[in-house]
Parts: C-alpha cells; structure tokens; sequence
C-alpha cells in the first residue's frame, strides 16, 4: 500500500474515532438536557396528577356510584325472589362485558333448577338440572356467602360437565343463601377477571347488597308467616276461649242441675212412696164405702161432691203418680251432670253403638225419612259407657227426625281422621240460627212444645260426651240442616 | 409516542444489530420527525410500526421478536429512572402491577391528557397473573418484552402467554404470566 494511501486511511480511522466520541458526548449532552426538561416536566406533572388522579376516580366512582344506585333501587322494588335474581344476574352481566350468566337454585331435598341467560338482551331460559352439575358446583356451595370468587375452567373436576354449560375459561361465581334449605348461585362465564380494583369493590359492594336484599326480602316472608301463625293462634285462642267459657258455663249449669235433682230426689221419693200408700188407702176407703148400703150414703150431706170426688180420686192419684214417675226420670236424668259419678268404662265399638240406637228410632224414621249410613269399616274401639253412648245418638237421631217433620235424609258418617274418630250426624231438617245454637246444650233450653221436650236431651248428651274426653259440635243454618260432629279420642293400649 | 421509546429502540438497535443498522433503517425510511428523537417529546405512534418493520427487514427478523426483545432491554432503562415505589418493588407481579403507572407517568410528563395503554390485572391463583392490555397501539409483545426484563431483574422465571391478542383481531390482549 503507498504511503499516501495508508496515511489516509489511518487519517479516516482517526476521523471516524473522534466523530464517534463527538457522537457520544452528544447523545450525553442531550440525554443531560432530556433529563433537565424531564426534571421540569415531571415537577408540573405532578402538581397537576392529584388533580387529575381525583378526576378519573372521580368519574369511574361516578359509573360505579350509577350502577349501585340503580340496582339499590330495583332491589326496593317488591319483586319476587326469582324476579330479584334475575334482574341483579343480568345487569352484573351486562356489566362485565355481557357475558353470559347462569342462576342456580339448590335446594337440600335435591329439587334444584337452572336458568341462563346468553347474552344481557336475550330473554331467560329454563334448563333441564342434570346430576352431573353438582361435581361443578359442590366446591362451590363451601365458599363464603355474598362475596364473588373465581374459579378457572382447568381447576374445575369435570371438564367435560362444564363445557355443556358454559364457553369461556373462568366463571366468576356468587353465592346466596335464600333459606335454610335453598341456596343459589350465579356464575358468570367469562374470560377474564381483569377489572380495575374498583371495579372489582363495585361489584363486590353489589353482591353483599344483594345478599343483604334478599335476606330482608327473606325476614319479610318469614314475618309474614309468623304474623299469620300469631293470626291464626289469636283465633284458636279466641275459639278455645269461647270454648272454656261455655264449658264452664255447661259445667256449673250441670252441677246446679245435679244439685238441684239431688235435692229433689228425696222429697220425690217418699212423694212417689206415699202416693202408693196414698193409693191403697184410698182403695180401702172405696171397697168400705162400697160395702155401705148407697141409702146410706146418699144421705151424706156432701154425697153428691163425693160421688164426684170417689169419680175423680183415681184418676188424679194417677196424673200424680205419672207426673212424679216423669219428676223422677228427669232427677235421675240430671244425675248424669254429677262429675263424681263413676261410670264404668270399657272397649266399645263406635258403630255397633249407632246401629243399637239407630234400630231404638228406627219406629220414628221408618215411613218418612231416609237413612243413609256411612259406616268405616274396621274403625278402632274406643273406652265408654256403651249405654250412655247409645243415649246421646238416640237423643241426636230423635231431634234430626223432629227437625225433618214431613220427610228427609238423616245421614250418619263415621270416620278416622288422625288418632280420633269422627261421627257426624247430618239431618235436612229446618235447622237452627246462631241464637239457639248458643243455648244448644243448656239444660232445659228447648225449641220444642212444653209437652214435647224437657230441654234435658242435648245438655245430658253433651256432659256423656265430656265424660268420655270427646267433643261435640253442631254446625247449622236456618232451613239449611244440622251436622253435629262427635269426636272421640282413640286409647291405644 | 413517548420520545424516550424512540431514543430507548435506538440504543437497543445499536446494541443489538449496530449503529449502522439503526442509521440503515433511519435512512431508508421517511419519518415526519427525520428520526429526530427527544426523549421528552411525543411523536406520531406509526414511526415506530415503520422503524421495526424496516429495520425487520433489515435485519431479518419479524416485529414481534424486535418488540419483546426491546421491551427486555428496556426494563432496566425504566428502573434507571428511580421512579417512586418502583425502587421499592420486589419482585415481578408487584412490578407488573405498577408498571402501568409507570408508564402512564413517562407519557404524561410529555402531556398529562395523552393516550396510554390500559392494563388491568386478575390473579386467579398466587403463581398466575393475568394483564388484560388495551391499546390501539398494539404492543403487546413490547409488554410481553417487559416483563421478561422485570423477571429476569427480580431472579424469577416466568412463563407467558398470550390466550387473546389484538394482533390477532381481539378486542384485547390477555397475557397469562405464570412464575
């Protein structure tokens, strides 16, 4: 190489070299002056950044604030339980980019349900519950209530169960429990979950809203429910009072009335002894006026009163005999008011009783009336007094059949219902209004003639019915019929 | 775009491929800024689309590798800046976490109301990270480049993938960075 020649290549080396220098202390240089107007840059940015920082919270706090408001509202709204989760699954759906969102309801009896919805504007749709879904779900149901958790498609058991149901990698799931023993989830399908952090608190605001929501909504239908159990309870309350009252009230009438045929009793019986003694007596004085000449007794000077009189003695002493053989019955009735009588109690089947007392009226009913019996087979016995039973339906069978005076249907039913058996004797006889209803079972109270009743059927049946632990009830309007309801608690040994 | 991008690529191109590369690949394009680069100043998005893609050919490589390995290359020049609670970051979620403050902060030194990419974040599980990346600006592989950097700077391997991309007509990218 000539000299000329390689002292200019060592001449553009040298150049090369110092420009390269000169290029890096220029790329220096103005690397010191980007760092200057950085420096300034940066010193304004951050006077002006908490200005804009609060802005932008601002207006995402302001869409956020939008949607909690808005669902606050709807959730005030008396929707039902179904309604509510719809309309909370699709707006937190719309949410989060549309995406598709599933409700399920489980219940602990396995009764669950399932409903989806594709996308926010397509209408809900019912989906038949496989088995399968509860592999999905079970892991589900362990987590924290009203708090949205996440749960990525390769961490989910059976793959092949979650692709039937849903389309995107991850479901973002809420749990909310509705009752004790129903739960429901809504799960999201989507994505992803990459959200700003106030985002996420928004919608984790909404789900303890919402789970608050439907716990109110809950409260309300349980206070709902206990308001009509208090309701109901006032009424039964109400019912037994009435009850009590008219126990009572048959109670102390019974005792009086039993008092009263105690205090009877012994006069009326040495009245009915001596109207016997009374009765030969007078017998003897007869068979000794008899055996007078009649000359003679003509000239008595009362012989025509006397004529009258001997006429007359014997059929009084006999109305007086009557009456106090009727006064005697009617004491002897009474005597079953008395609580301290000991009857004797055995195994008595319910419908031999109505067949015995039905065949006792049977002369009453025959020609004009019509007997249905409807008669349950192999009904239980109960403990009674099988007479004293037999009284009270023959005092009911008689009144239906004076209550149907031309003719009718006297329709006898007896059934088991739970641990008693229920009689229900129906007549279509003119029926009775509330005011007798009232007085139904008071000793002496009666509707009939003076000469037709003593008033002392009812009442005697119903102290029977108390003393066998049964009830009785009478349901009737005017010319609508009567149903008396007898029933009997069943004693398993 | 931030100058500082620009200024960063270039050092980058010379590191990697030599000055003359860069000077070749400046030379064969018509830029509205000459290639002028302050990295103070804000230049238009597509000067950078048409360096990588001319340099590309250049070099024979494609824009995704030019952009991941850029953005490697530029982590540590974004922790040089000493940024507040970057200094203080640990390891590489935390890191990523702030990274979008980061770079907000860069762009917004130049003009407080300027467009920035929108990074939002979910982790599914503790060694998982998802970034859902929104930008017109599509890059998404510059981030993916990042991130590398980040592990590599806090002695942690990750593996990344992208399940949606907006290269590839998404409506935005999700980059799953498992560590």
């Amino acid at each position: 190489m000539p000299d000329s020649c390689r002292d200019l290549n060592v001449v553009l080396e040298e150049k090369v070299a110092l420009l390269e220098k000169a290029l890096i202390r220029e790329r220096n240089a103005k690397k010191k002056l980007e760092a200057k107007l950085d420096e300034k840059a940066a010193v304004a940015l951050y006077d002006n950044k908490e200005f804009f920082d609060s802005y932008e919270k601002a207006t995402n706090r302001q869409v956020q604030l939008q949607f909690l408001a808005g669902l606050t509202q709807e959730l005030l709204l008396d929707k039902n339980i179904d309604e509510s989760f719809y309309h909370f699954a699709s707006n937190v759906a719309k949410l989060v980019d549309a995406c598709p969102v599933v409700v399920m309801r489980i219940n602990h009896d396995g009764n669950n349900s399932i409903w989806s919805l594709a996308s926010p504007n397509n209408p809900w749709q019912t989906m038949p519950w496989q088995a399968d879904y509860e592999q999905i779900i079970s892991p589900m149901l362990t987590k924290m209530e009203s708090r949205w958790h996440r749960v990525e498609h390769q961490e989910v058991a059976c793959r092949k169960v979650y692709s039937t149901l849903f389309r995107n990698d991850m479901l973002l799931y809420l749990l909310v429990k509705v009752t004790e023993t129903e739960l429901r989830l809504i799960l999201l399908d989507i994505s992803h979950f990459c959200y700003s952090d106030d985002f996420k608190h928004t919608l984790d605001i909404a789900a303890n809203q919402f789970g608050s929501a439907i716990k109110r909504r809950m409260t309300k239908v349980e206070l709902a429910y206990n308001i009509r159990d208090l309701r109901n309870t006032v009424t039964e309350l109400k019912a037994t009072q009435q009850q009590l009252v008219h126990s009572e009230k048959m109670s102390s009438l019974g005792q009086l009335a039993a008092g009263v045929a105690h205090e009877i009793n012994n006069p009326i019986g040495y009245i009915t002894s001596n109207l016997d003694v009374l009765k030969d007596y007078i017998d003897i004085y007869e068979q000794a006026l008899s055996q007078m000449p009649q000359q003679l007794v003509e000239k008595f000077s009362n012989a025509r009163e006397l004529s009258f009189a001997r006429e007359d003695i014997g059929e009084l002493l006999s109305s007086c005999i009557t009456g106090v053989d009727r006064v005697t019955e009617i004491v002897a009735s009474l005597k079953t008011f008395s609580r301290k009588e000991q009857d004797e109690f055995s195994s008595v089947a319910i419908n031999d009783v109505i067949e015995s007392a039905l065949k006792i009226v049977w002369n009453k009913l025959k020609y004009d009336h019509e007997i249905v019996q409807e008669l349950s087979l192999n009904l239980p016995e109960i403990q009674g007094n099988y007479g004293q039973l037999q009284q009270v339906f023959v005092n009911l069978f008689v009144n239906a059949a004076q209550a149907m005076n031309e003719s009718g249907e006297l329709r006898i039913e007896s059934n088991l219902v739970d641990n008693f058996i229920e009689v229900k004797v129906h007549d279509t006889g003119c029926g009775m209004d509330a005011a007798v209803i009232r007085h139904l079972f008071e000793p002496f109270y009666t509707t009939k003639d003076v000469s037709e009743g003593t008033g002392l059927g009812l009442s005697v049946s119903y102290a029977i019915v108390e003393k066998h632990n049964a009830k009785i009830s009478v349901n009737s309007e005017p010319n609508q019929g009567c149903t008396f309801t007898l029933t009997f608690p069943i004693v398993y040994s | 775009m931030k100058g500082a991008i620009f200024t960063g690529f270039a050092e980058y191109v010379e590191k990697e491929f030599g000055l003359t590369a860069w000077l070749k690949t400046l030379d064969s394009c018509e830029l509205e800024s000459n290639g002028e680069y302050l990295s103070t100043e804000l230049y238009e998005d597509i000067e950078f689309k048409v360096l990588a893609d001319t340099l590309g050919n250049i070099v024979g490589v494609d824009r995704e590798y030019l952009f991941r390995g850029f953005g490697e290359f530029f982590f540590p020049v974004l922790m040089s800046l000493g940024l507040p609670h970057v200094k203080e970051i640990d390891n590489l979620f935390d890191f990523m976490r702030a990274v979008d403050s980061v770079i907000h902060i860069e762009v917004q030194k130049s003009d407080p109301l300027a467009y920035t990419p929108k990074l939002l974040y979910d982790q599914p599980q503790d060694n998982v990270l998802i970034i859902r990346y929104m930008s017109h600006r599509q890059m998404c592989h510059f981030a993916e480049g990042l991130i590398l950097g980040a592990a590599t700077h806090f002695k942690q391997h990750a593996n990344i993938h992208q399940t949606k991309c907006l290269c590839k007509g998404d409506e935005h990218c999700l980059i799953r960075v498992e560590i």
